[in-house]
Protein backbone atom coordinates (compact mmCIF):
# COMPACT_ATOMS: atom_id res chain seq x y z
CA UNK A 1 0.00 0.00 0.00
CA UNK A 2 1.17 3.51 -0.68
CA UNK A 3 0.40 6.71 1.24
CA UNK A 4 -2.87 8.50 0.44
CA UNK A 5 -2.44 11.59 -1.71
CA UNK A 6 -4.79 14.49 -2.35
CA UNK A 7 -6.16 14.49 -5.90
CA UNK A 8 -8.67 16.48 -7.91
CA UNK A 9 -12.05 17.57 -6.55
CA UNK A 10 -11.01 17.12 -2.94
CA UNK A 11 -10.54 13.37 -3.31
CA UNK A 12 -7.75 11.27 -1.82
CA UNK A 13 -6.27 8.21 -3.51
CA UNK A 14 -3.85 5.38 -2.76
CA UNK A 15 -2.74 2.19 -4.46
CA UNK A 16 -3.52 -0.97 -2.52
CA UNK A 17 -2.69 -4.63 -3.11
CA UNK A 18 -5.30 -7.39 -3.09
CA UNK A 19 -3.71 -8.87 0.06
CA UNK A 20 -3.88 -5.56 1.90
CA UNK A 21 -7.49 -5.06 0.85
CA UNK A 22 -8.40 -8.55 2.06
CA UNK A 23 -6.61 -8.03 5.36
CA UNK A 24 -8.43 -4.72 6.00
CA UNK A 25 -11.75 -6.41 5.14
CA UNK A 26 -10.91 -9.17 7.63
CA UNK A 27 -10.24 -6.58 10.34
CA UNK A 28 -13.54 -4.83 9.57
CA UNK A 29 -15.37 -8.16 9.93
CA UNK A 30 -13.76 -8.57 13.37
CA UNK A 31 -14.67 -5.02 14.41
CA UNK A 32 -18.26 -5.07 13.12
CA UNK A 33 -19.88 -7.12 15.93
CA UNK A 34 -18.10 -4.99 18.57
CA UNK A 35 -19.66 -1.83 17.14
CA UNK A 36 -23.04 -3.31 16.14
CA UNK A 37 -26.20 -1.70 17.60
CA UNK A 38 -27.60 -3.63 20.54
CA UNK A 39 -30.66 -5.80 19.85
CA UNK A 40 -33.94 -4.45 21.22
CA UNK A 41 -34.92 -6.55 24.24
CA UNK A 42 -38.35 -8.22 24.19
CA UNK A 43 -39.48 -6.28 27.27
CA UNK A 44 -38.18 -2.94 26.03
CA UNK A 45 -40.43 0.02 25.27
CA UNK A 46 -40.52 0.08 21.43
CA UNK A 47 -41.03 3.85 21.32
CA UNK A 48 -37.96 4.37 23.51
CA UNK A 49 -35.97 2.07 21.22
CA UNK A 50 -37.16 4.09 18.21
CA UNK A 51 -35.55 7.26 19.57
CA UNK A 52 -32.32 5.51 20.43
CA UNK A 53 -32.83 4.84 24.15
CA UNK A 54 -31.35 1.43 24.87
CA UNK A 55 -30.61 -0.85 27.80
CA UNK A 56 -26.84 -0.41 27.22
CA UNK A 57 -24.71 -1.07 30.31
CA UNK A 58 -21.06 -0.21 30.96
CA UNK A 59 -18.87 -2.68 28.99
CA UNK A 60 -16.64 -4.96 31.11
CA UNK A 61 -13.95 -5.41 28.49
CA UNK A 62 -11.46 -2.48 28.48
CA UNK A 63 -11.20 -2.35 24.67
CA UNK A 64 -14.98 -2.01 24.26
CA UNK A 65 -15.17 0.46 27.16
CA UNK A 66 -12.57 2.59 25.37
CA UNK A 67 -14.90 2.75 22.33
CA UNK A 68 -17.91 3.63 24.50
CA UNK A 69 -16.47 5.49 27.50
CA UNK A 70 -18.27 7.05 30.47
CA UNK A 71 -19.34 10.66 29.91
CA UNK A 72 -19.55 11.51 33.62
CA UNK A 73 -17.28 10.75 36.57
CA UNK A 74 -20.44 9.96 38.56
CA UNK A 75 -21.41 6.32 37.80
CA UNK A 76 -25.18 6.93 37.97
CA UNK A 77 -25.04 9.93 35.63
CA UNK A 78 -22.73 7.99 33.30
CA UNK A 79 -25.10 5.00 33.25
CA UNK A 80 -28.13 7.15 32.46
CA UNK A 81 -26.27 9.06 29.74
CA UNK A 82 -25.14 5.79 28.20
CA UNK A 83 -28.74 4.58 27.83
CA UNK A 84 -29.51 7.70 25.81
CA UNK A 85 -26.39 7.80 23.63
CA UNK A 86 -24.59 4.48 23.16
CA UNK A 87 -27.03 3.08 20.60
CA UNK A 88 -26.68 6.20 18.42
CA UNK A 89 -22.88 5.97 18.66
CA UNK A 90 -23.04 2.32 17.62
CA UNK A 91 -25.20 3.19 14.62
CA UNK A 92 -22.84 6.00 13.51
CA UNK A 93 -19.71 3.88 13.96
CA UNK A 94 -21.32 1.00 12.06
CA UNK A 95 -22.23 3.36 9.21
CA UNK A 96 -18.58 4.50 8.98
CA UNK A 97 -17.43 0.88 8.95
CA UNK A 98 -19.85 0.10 6.12
CA UNK A 99 -18.54 3.10 4.15
CA UNK A 100 -14.99 1.82 4.51
CA UNK A 101 -16.01 -1.70 3.50
CA UNK A 102 -18.01 -0.57 0.45
CA UNK A 103 -15.19 1.61 -0.84
CA UNK A 104 -12.65 -1.18 -0.25
CA UNK A 105 -14.77 -3.82 -1.98
CA UNK A 106 -15.44 -1.46 -4.88
CA UNK A 107 -11.80 -0.50 -5.36
CA UNK A 108 -9.41 -2.15 -7.75
CA UNK A 109 -5.70 -1.47 -7.40
CA UNK A 110 -6.52 2.09 -6.44
CA UNK A 111 -8.73 3.36 -3.63
CA UNK A 112 -10.41 6.70 -4.47
CA UNK A 113 -12.26 8.42 -1.62
CA UNK A 114 -14.43 11.52 -1.42
CA UNK A 115 -13.94 13.65 1.69
CA UNK A 116 -16.94 12.11 3.54
CA UNK A 117 -15.72 8.61 2.63
CA UNK A 118 -12.22 9.49 3.84
CA UNK A 119 -13.75 10.68 7.15
CA UNK A 120 -15.44 7.27 7.44
CA UNK A 121 -12.09 5.55 6.92
CA UNK A 122 -10.34 7.77 9.47
CA UNK A 123 -13.03 7.11 12.07
CA UNK A 124 -13.12 3.35 11.52
CA UNK A 125 -9.32 3.05 11.45
CA UNK A 126 -9.36 4.91 14.76
CA UNK A 127 -11.92 2.51 16.27
CA UNK A 128 -9.73 -0.43 15.21
CA UNK A 129 -6.66 1.24 16.74
CA UNK A 130 -8.49 2.00 20.00
CA UNK A 131 -9.69 -1.60 20.32
CA UNK A 132 -6.35 -3.20 19.39
CA UNK A 133 -4.21 -0.63 21.21
CA UNK A 134 -6.17 -1.04 24.45
CA UNK A 135 -5.97 -4.83 24.23
CA UNK A 136 -2.22 -4.62 23.47
CA UNK A 137 -1.75 -2.36 26.50
CA UNK A 138 -0.24 0.39 24.36
CA UNK A 139 1.52 3.13 26.33
CA UNK A 140 2.95 6.47 25.23
CA UNK A 141 6.34 4.76 24.80
CA UNK A 142 4.97 1.95 22.63
CA UNK A 143 6.99 1.20 19.55
CA UNK A 144 7.01 -1.82 17.34
CA UNK A 145 10.61 -2.65 16.60
CA UNK A 146 12.66 -5.10 14.58
CA UNK A 147 13.41 -7.06 17.76
CA UNK A 148 9.81 -8.34 17.87
CA UNK A 149 9.52 -12.13 17.95
CA UNK A 150 7.82 -13.25 14.70
CA UNK A 151 6.54 -16.40 16.44
CA UNK A 152 4.62 -14.40 19.04
CA UNK A 153 0.95 -13.83 18.04
CA UNK A 154 1.13 -10.41 19.73
CA UNK A 155 3.69 -9.42 17.07
CA UNK A 156 1.06 -9.62 14.32
CA UNK A 157 -1.34 -7.55 16.41
CA UNK A 158 1.34 -4.95 17.11
CA UNK A 159 2.39 -4.81 13.45
CA UNK A 160 -1.26 -4.45 12.42
CA UNK A 161 -1.74 -1.65 14.96
CA UNK A 162 1.25 0.19 13.52
CA UNK A 163 0.03 -0.36 9.94
CA UNK A 164 -3.43 1.05 10.77
CA UNK A 165 -1.83 4.11 12.36
CA UNK A 166 0.30 4.63 9.28
CA UNK A 167 -2.72 4.43 6.93
CA UNK A 168 -4.69 6.80 9.17
CA UNK A 169 -1.74 9.19 9.34
CA UNK A 170 -1.37 9.36 5.55
CA UNK A 171 -5.12 10.03 5.19
CA UNK A 172 -4.92 12.86 7.73
CA UNK A 173 -1.90 14.31 5.94
CA UNK A 174 -3.66 14.10 2.57
CA UNK A 175 -6.75 15.87 3.98
CA UNK A 176 -5.21 18.45 6.33
CA UNK A 177 -1.65 18.89 5.08
CA UNK A 178 1.37 19.19 7.34
CA UNK B 1 -30.64 47.54 52.65
CA UNK B 2 -29.50 44.01 53.30
CA UNK B 3 -30.88 40.91 51.68
CA UNK B 4 -32.98 38.61 53.81
CA UNK B 5 -31.18 35.30 54.44
CA UNK B 6 -33.65 33.33 52.34
CA UNK B 7 -33.13 35.63 49.35
CA UNK B 8 -29.37 35.37 49.73
CA UNK B 9 -29.51 31.59 49.69
CA UNK B 10 -31.75 31.64 46.65
CA UNK B 11 -29.43 33.95 44.75
CA UNK B 12 -26.38 31.81 45.51
CA UNK B 13 -28.24 28.68 44.45
CA UNK B 14 -29.31 30.07 41.10
CA UNK B 15 -25.79 31.35 40.44
CA UNK B 16 -24.48 27.89 41.11
CA UNK B 17 -27.02 26.34 38.74
CA UNK B 18 -25.90 28.73 36.03
CA UNK B 19 -22.20 27.86 36.33
CA UNK B 20 -21.08 26.78 32.87
CA UNK B 21 -20.41 23.19 31.94
CA UNK B 22 -17.25 22.17 30.13
CA UNK B 23 -16.21 19.32 27.87
CA UNK B 24 -12.92 17.81 29.02
CA UNK B 25 -10.78 15.75 26.63
CA UNK B 26 -8.30 13.42 28.34
CA UNK B 27 -4.92 12.33 27.02
CA UNK B 28 -4.57 8.78 25.78
CA UNK B 29 -1.61 6.95 24.24
CA UNK B 30 -3.45 5.69 21.15
CA UNK B 31 -5.01 8.62 19.30
CA UNK B 32 -2.55 10.24 16.89
CA UNK B 33 -1.80 13.91 17.57
CA UNK B 34 -2.76 14.75 13.98
CA UNK B 35 -6.07 12.96 14.54
CA UNK B 36 -6.95 14.89 17.71
CA UNK B 37 -6.17 18.15 15.87
CA UNK B 38 -8.30 16.97 12.94
CA UNK B 39 -11.26 16.30 15.25
CA UNK B 40 -11.05 19.74 16.88
CA UNK B 41 -10.90 21.38 13.44
CA UNK B 42 -13.68 19.25 11.95
CA UNK B 43 -16.20 19.20 14.79
CA UNK B 44 -15.63 22.52 16.57
CA UNK B 45 -14.55 24.34 13.37
CA UNK B 46 -11.58 25.69 15.32
CA UNK B 47 -8.79 27.21 13.22
CA UNK B 48 -5.76 24.95 12.88
CA UNK B 49 -3.66 26.96 15.37
CA UNK B 50 -6.28 26.77 18.11
CA UNK B 51 -6.93 23.06 17.40
CA UNK B 52 -3.20 22.31 17.64
CA UNK B 53 -2.72 24.25 20.86
CA UNK B 54 -5.69 22.45 22.45
CA UNK B 55 -4.30 19.10 21.27
CA UNK B 56 -0.94 19.96 22.85
CA UNK B 57 -2.65 21.02 26.09
CA UNK B 58 -4.40 17.63 26.24
CA UNK B 59 -1.14 15.83 25.49
CA UNK B 60 1.10 17.77 27.87
CA UNK B 61 -1.29 18.46 30.76
CA UNK B 62 -3.22 15.21 30.55
CA UNK B 63 -6.54 16.97 29.97
CA UNK B 64 -7.99 20.18 28.57
CA UNK B 65 -11.37 21.91 28.47
CA UNK B 66 -12.20 22.10 24.77
CA UNK B 67 -15.65 23.72 24.90
CA UNK B 68 -18.01 25.39 27.39
CA UNK B 69 -21.74 26.01 27.49
CA UNK B 70 -24.97 24.59 28.83
CA UNK B 71 -25.17 21.04 30.09
CA UNK B 72 -27.18 20.03 27.00
CA UNK B 73 -24.58 21.55 24.68
CA UNK B 74 -21.76 19.78 26.49
CA UNK B 75 -23.61 16.47 26.37
CA UNK B 76 -23.81 16.94 22.62
CA UNK B 77 -20.09 17.74 22.39
CA UNK B 78 -19.07 14.79 24.58
CA UNK B 79 -21.20 12.43 22.50
CA UNK B 80 -19.55 13.77 19.35
CA UNK B 81 -16.07 13.29 20.89
CA UNK B 82 -16.98 9.69 21.74
CA UNK B 83 -18.14 9.24 18.16
CA UNK B 84 -14.65 10.28 17.05
CA UNK B 85 -13.04 8.02 19.65
CA UNK B 86 -11.67 10.76 21.88
CA UNK B 87 -11.86 10.14 25.62
CA UNK B 88 -14.14 12.96 26.87
CA UNK B 89 -16.25 13.78 29.91
CA UNK B 90 -18.39 16.74 30.94
CA UNK B 91 -18.51 18.54 34.26
CA UNK B 92 -19.64 21.77 35.81
CA UNK B 93 -16.85 24.34 35.78
CA UNK B 94 -16.71 25.44 39.41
Amino acid sequence: MEAFKASRQGRVTARISADERDYLLYLLAELEPVLAPLPVAADQDPLAAMVGISSAVRPDEPGVLRLFPDAYADPDAAAEFRRFTEQGLREAKTASLQTMRETLVGSGEKVVLSRPQAEGWISTLNDLRLLMGTRLGVTAEFSFGAEADPQDPATLAAATYEFLGWVQGTLLFALDGA
Amino acid sequence: MSLAPSELVESQTSERLEAPWVTIVWDDPINLMAYVTHVFMTYFRYPKEKAESLMLAVHQEGRAAVSAGTREEMERDVTAMHGYGLWATLQQDN
